[in-house]
């Protein structure tokens, strides 16, 4: 158990409330997409942080999943936002 | 030093608590569609953190993998098709990235629904808070016997033990529930998997060519350390089907996999891999899934590694929502 | 916990705060993802300096370089097609002053 590093985790999860507002203003969608590549990059520091405060080895495994798999929502958004432009022959 | 930590510590759970609360009740009372999606991934990510808190490794994993990451990516093709079809319908050109807001028409507030809910789940949250508060300090449940049997499941980790030895029928189930979503989802619509508007780009396709080997490093480490750590199939299965879906996504190697067969059989094999495991117990030791002692080791390994490989292929089915058209994609 | 530690990680933890402050407050969404993402991925590198430091194993300071290495690819992937969404969705960069 560990003062330092459980303050740590709770002034991170401090920033992430404040990134909440973005999400509920942000005025376009690429704004509150953003938000979420925050949440996976401060939650992935929580996690590790996490791990060291109560001394639970996995986190840093979940952190890893955590990482990887935070940036295809961006990726999906990215690619996924536009219907495919008409063909030529018909515009 | 003792009152800090446990301040710290109450602090946390509260801080998590009220901002997963906040959350749920911010995404079920916006009328903005896409606000509510990435809520939804938000309080995702933040639900693993607290599943990690609260010690359960291989729920926080498989909540990373499959509730913030896949189902994110689910949703917001989801919403992509609902508003093609609205702006279709009239006959507005497409708008990218909501600069106009949102296209889909938004309902007018009602209170009524809101009060009924609120008020019939008064009767709920006291009857649980009664349970929880005269409960005892600690509930037993079959944890002695679960891990006094622990040497004998084939298994070191209590969670994998559970989940494919000692209560197997679940899981089956599970997997072919998946199944069965996977086939009603592929019934829905046929074609090639639509690409998006524009060219990947050389940073995609870079990404994808760093991520895509990691994630099927890190499903196999997973599988592997399923046995004796905080891991397993549904787990290794998510992020495997995150690499498939990243594939998918930047559009460049589209595997070729003709009617598909191979994908069937490969969605099949876990179920499969479980009638097989099953039928071996019956005629062995006389009872259906039941394998104990040295050979359930192997029996596990076997169906966990069929069970990854039918997870990963049927969320990556579910997010191309159609199936492997004739010489395209899978 | 020496000196060090320590000061790389209060480092880390004003980064975080930066980019935070910067998401919010930033007029453009160009911004936003500049100072968001930067200042996270320097943050974290920060933070994972000094927990692999304290970790005491090479195995862990190893796994804790690699999350980080794949954080900065992922997120700086993520922040590049979402400038590119914004951007081809006709969203104009604040100009004035």
């Amino acid at each position: 158990m560990n003062v330092a590093d459980l303050a740590c985790a709770l002034f991170l999860l401090f920033t992430l409330g404040l990134g909440a507002v973005r999400i509920a203003m942000g005025p376009t969608e690429s704004d509150r997409m953003l938000s979420t590549q925050l949440f996976g990059t401060t939650g992935v520091a929580i996690l590790l942080v996490l791990s060291r405060a109560v001394d639970e080895p996995g986190m840093v495994d979940v952190a890893l999943v955590f990482a990887l798999l935070a940036v295809i929502a961006a990726i999906a958004f990215a690619r996924r936002v536009r219907e495919p432009a008409p063909d030529p022959g018909e515009e | 030093m003792d009152g800090t930590l446990s301040g710290l510590l109450v602090g946390l759970d509260v801080a998590l608590a009220g901002m997963l609360v906040g959350f749920a009740a911010m995404m079920l009372t916006t009328p903005n569609l896409f606000k509510s999606i990435v809520l939804f991934i938000v309080f995702g990510l933040l639900m693993a953190i607290t599943w990690a808190r609260l010690g359960a490794i291989d729920v926080a994993i498989a909540e990373a993998a499959i509730g913030a990451g896949l189902t994110g990516a689910l949703f917001l093709n989801a919403r992509r098709d609902l508003e093609t079809l609205h702006q279709r319908r009239r006959g507005e050109r497409w708008d990218a990235a909501g600069t106009r807001g949102e296209t889909l028409p938004a309902e007018p507030r009602r209170w009524g629904p809101w009060l009924a809910c609120a008020v019939a789940t008064v009767p709920i949250l006291l009857i649980v808070a009664w349970v929880v508060l005269t409960a005892p300090a600690r509930l037993e449940g079959m944890g002695p016997e679960a891990f006094a049997a622990l040497d004998d499941s084939g298994v070191r980790n209590p969670v994998t033990a559970v989940l494919l030895n000692f209560r197997a029928y679940d899981t089956v189930l599970e997997i072919t529930v998946l199944l069965l979503a996977v086939v009603a989802a592929w019934s829905q619509r046929v074609g090639a998997f639509p690409k998006a508007d524009g060219p990947p780009g050389p940073v995609l396709h870079a990404a994808v060519r760093l991520l895509t080997p990691l994630a099927v490093l890190v499903g196999g480490y997973l599988v592997w350390r399923g046995t004796h750590a905080p891991g397993g199939a549904f787990q290794a299965g998510a992020v495997l089907a995150g690499a498939g879906v990243l594939v998918l996504l930047g559009e460049r190697w589209l595997p070729r996999c003709g009617r598909g067969g191979a994908m069937r059989l490969g969605l099949a094999a876990g179920v499969l891999s479980f009638v097989v495991a099953g039928l071996a117990g019956l005629f062995m030791d006389g009872r259906f899934l039941f394998y104990r002692g040295a050979r359930a080791a192997g029996w596990i390994v076997a169906i966990d590694v069929a069970a990854t490989v039918s997870i990963a292929l049927a969320l990556i089915g579910l997010f191309a929502s159609r199936p492997p058209a004739r010489g395209e994609d899978a | 916990m020496d000196y060090v530690t320590v000061a790389l990680a209060l480092t880390g933890l004003s980064f975080f705060l930066g980019g935070t402050v910067g998401l919010l407050r930033f007029p453009d969404v160009y911004m936003r993802l500049h100072a968001m993402t930067k200042a996270d991925n320097l943050g974290l590198g920060l933070l994972i300096a000094s927990l692999a430091l304290r970790s005491g194993s090479v195995f862990v300071a190893a796994k804790l370089l690699l999350i980080w290495v794949l954080v900065l690819v992922a997120s700086t992937t993520a922040c590049h097609l979402i400038a590119r969404t914004a951007l081809e969705g006709s969203i104009e960069p604040w100009t004035e002053r």
